[in-house]
């Protein structure tokens, strides 16, 4: 029998888990080249909780779910657009029979490129923070724990043995996400022309393409299909490959954790402030003042275990004394 | 199912009291001192220091900086015009948690040991100044001359010891509003005291004094220590509701139940 035992439940573990296990926003981003589309993301992320603890025999423990919160999620977009070359031809031309410059081209289309830029739109911020609530995110582990010795603690650590990211899913209930993809590619399309020189042509060369807008050909790029949540997650997961993206991002941050710190040295008594005058036969040196302090009786931990069974934890050591 | 549980054996409460023998001497060796007269080389009196007369020599040394002694008021008697040094040293005690296996009750307390009880055994030794002769005849000086009125306390050399061996047996209560846990005194024997009217009167002292104004200050805090040992902060414990015995005192063992509230 050890001289002293503690039991922990399952549920107060998991609550002490959970004030340990928080984190400050931890941002991370990542992209990739999918044919003519470049796609990214830019986010950021915070654990919030353990949402289920499951101990395991010895000394691991089964993270179910680590609640996620996202604080940010930002896809980026960029289109590589095949250039469109369009020669010249006459737009206005005198009739052949005409009195005077008979058959002659009296307006002339000059011709131009357009998309010849890399990429040619883009890359364009889409705000995806209003479907953060629908985000779901399921991460689990397993932990190890062992006891730690250190200067002035006997600490009960959890470290990482193995963290698994799940895809992540989106469950817009709203429908929020086609509009708001829509309205950035909009808004893109939009910017484009404000800005580029040659965007007279455009009408010309969407002919050409057979698209009426330039949003409807930036859209049919996306390939988007005709549901937004499913093209949206697979870019996320397969395509930028999001799990290893947050795995990397929470690693450091849930890789070892102190849960419980037991005093090594324990003192049995509190340190007291002394008036000296209280006290008598002082051992060498003397108090060289009118007050002195008492240092506590104390003990070194022996000994010291620290195990799961079904749902306790049990700690226990002895008191070298 | 409690949030935590935590148990002590009283083989280690036993050794740490061993240990803060050594390492806390002061927690167990109370002592009035008495004075010794200082005198320059011509032998004129210059002053007094402290004196600490016990029966008992404090070993081994304590560590560094730490004191032998504790000290406690001088008692007076009715009649003697100074006050009287004295020492109260706890040489030895030991507790017993149920069932009983490191203390032998005396046949008063009527052995064994009943189920969620303690038993304590403490041998104390105390000591007296014998007062002189010439303390009550008269108002004797000291020092060349000093009425020994004049000083805080007789001066003296030696205590007159004995030794006094008490047994104890109680249980721990609850206080239902305040959660707190405190001792409560089932027995006490003092053993070889005579003539048995002084023995019970004695104990019949001792259990009111512990009755009536020590135990009653004396708050176990069973529901801090477990907490505090682990390091856990802004967590309210509360006993675990529901069980038989909570705190318990069984397998040798004392063991508490809690439920924490984390904020």
């Amino acid at each position: 029998m050890s001289d002293v035992s503690f039991d922990v439940s399952q549920a107060a573990f998991k609550a002490v888990y959970n004030r340990v296990v928080p984190t400050i926003s931890l941002p991370f981003d990542g992209s990739t080249s999918v044919g003519p589309i470049w796609i990214g993301v830019e986010a950021a992320i915070h654990v919030e909780s353990a949402g289920d603890i499951t101990f395991e025999d010895s000394d691991t423990f089964f993270l179910k779910e680590l609640n996620i919160g996202w604080d940010k999620l930002v896809l980026k977009l960029g289109f590589n657009i095949p250039p469109v070359h369009i020669g010249k031809f006459c737009l206005v031309r005198m009739p052949d029979n005409a009195p005077f410059l008979a058959g002659e081209c009296l307006f002339e289309f000059p011709g131009g490129t357009l998309f010849g830029g890399n990429p040619d739109i883009g890359p364009i911020k889409i705000n995806l923070n209003a479907i953060i609530p629908y985000v779901v995110s399921q991460i689990s582990g397993r932990f190890q724990i062992s006891l730690e010795k250190d200067s002035s603690f006997l600490s009960l650590k959890a470290h990482s043995q193995s963290l698994a990211v799940a895809p992540i899913a989106i469950s817009d209930t709203f429908g929020k996400l086609p509009l708001l993809i829509q309205a950035g590619i909009a808004d893109a399309a939009a910017s484009w022309i404000a800005v580029n020189p040659q965007a007279w042509l455009l009408d010309a060369a969407l002919g050409i393409l057979g698209f009426p807008t330039l949003g409807s050909l930036l859209l049919d790029l996306l390939d988007i299909g005709p549901d937004v949540q499913i093209w949206l997650t697979d870019k996320l997961n397969w395509s930028i490959g999001i799990q290893n993206l947050i795995y990397n991002a929470i690693l450091d941050s849930v890789l070892d954790k102190t849960l419980f710190k037991i005093p090594d040295p324990y003192g049995f008594l509190p340190t007291i402030n002394a008036s000296v005058s209280d006290y008598g036969g002082f051992s060498d040196p003397q108090p060289p003042g009118p007050t002195t302090t008492l240092a506590p009786p104390h003990a070194d931990i022996l000994n010291p275990t620290a195990a799961f069974d079904a749902n306790t934890l049990h700690i226990r050591f002895d008191l070298g004394v | 199912m409690a949030d935590l549980y935590a148990a002590i054996s009283d083989d280690a409460v036993n050794r740490i009291i061993e240990s803060l023998h050594v390492q806390a001497p002061y927690l167990f060796n109370y002592v009035a001192p008495s004075i010794k007269l200082q005198t320059d080389a011509q032998g004129n009196f210059t002053g007094i220091v402290d004196n600490w007369l016990t029966c008992s020599d404090v070993a081994p040394d304590p560590p560094a900086g730490i004191p032998r002694y504790r000290r406690i008021p001088p008692f007076q008697l009715p009649g003697i015009a100074v006050k009287l040094p004295c020492s109260i040293q706890v040489i030895e005690v030991k507790i017993d948690f149920n069932p009983s296996d490191q203390v032998t009750l005396p046949a008063e307390l009527i052995p064994p040991l009943a189920e969620q009880r303690f038993a304590i055994e403490a041998v104390v030794q105390f000591g007296l100044a014998c007062v002189p002769a010439a303390a009550v005849a008269g108002v004797p000086t000291f020092g060349g001359g000093i009425p020994v009125t004049q000083f805080p306390v007789l001066p003296v050399d030696s205590l007159t010891c004995f030794i006094v061996q008490i047994f104890a047996v109680g249980h721990l209560t609850v206080d239902p509003a305040s959660q707190q846990i405190r001792m409560e005194v089932d027995g006490l024997e003092i053993l070889d005291v005579a003539p048995s009217g002084l023995e019970e009167a004695i104990e019949c002292y001792l259990i009111a004094m512990l009755k009536g104004a020590i135990l009653p200050g004396l708050v176990l805090a069973l529901q801090t220590v477990p907490i505090n040992s682990l390091g856990l902060t802004a967590v309210t414990p509360t006993l675990t509701a529901g069980l038989p015995n909570n705190p318990a005192i069984e397998q040798n063992e004392l063991r508490v139940w809690l439920d924490l509230a984390f904020a």
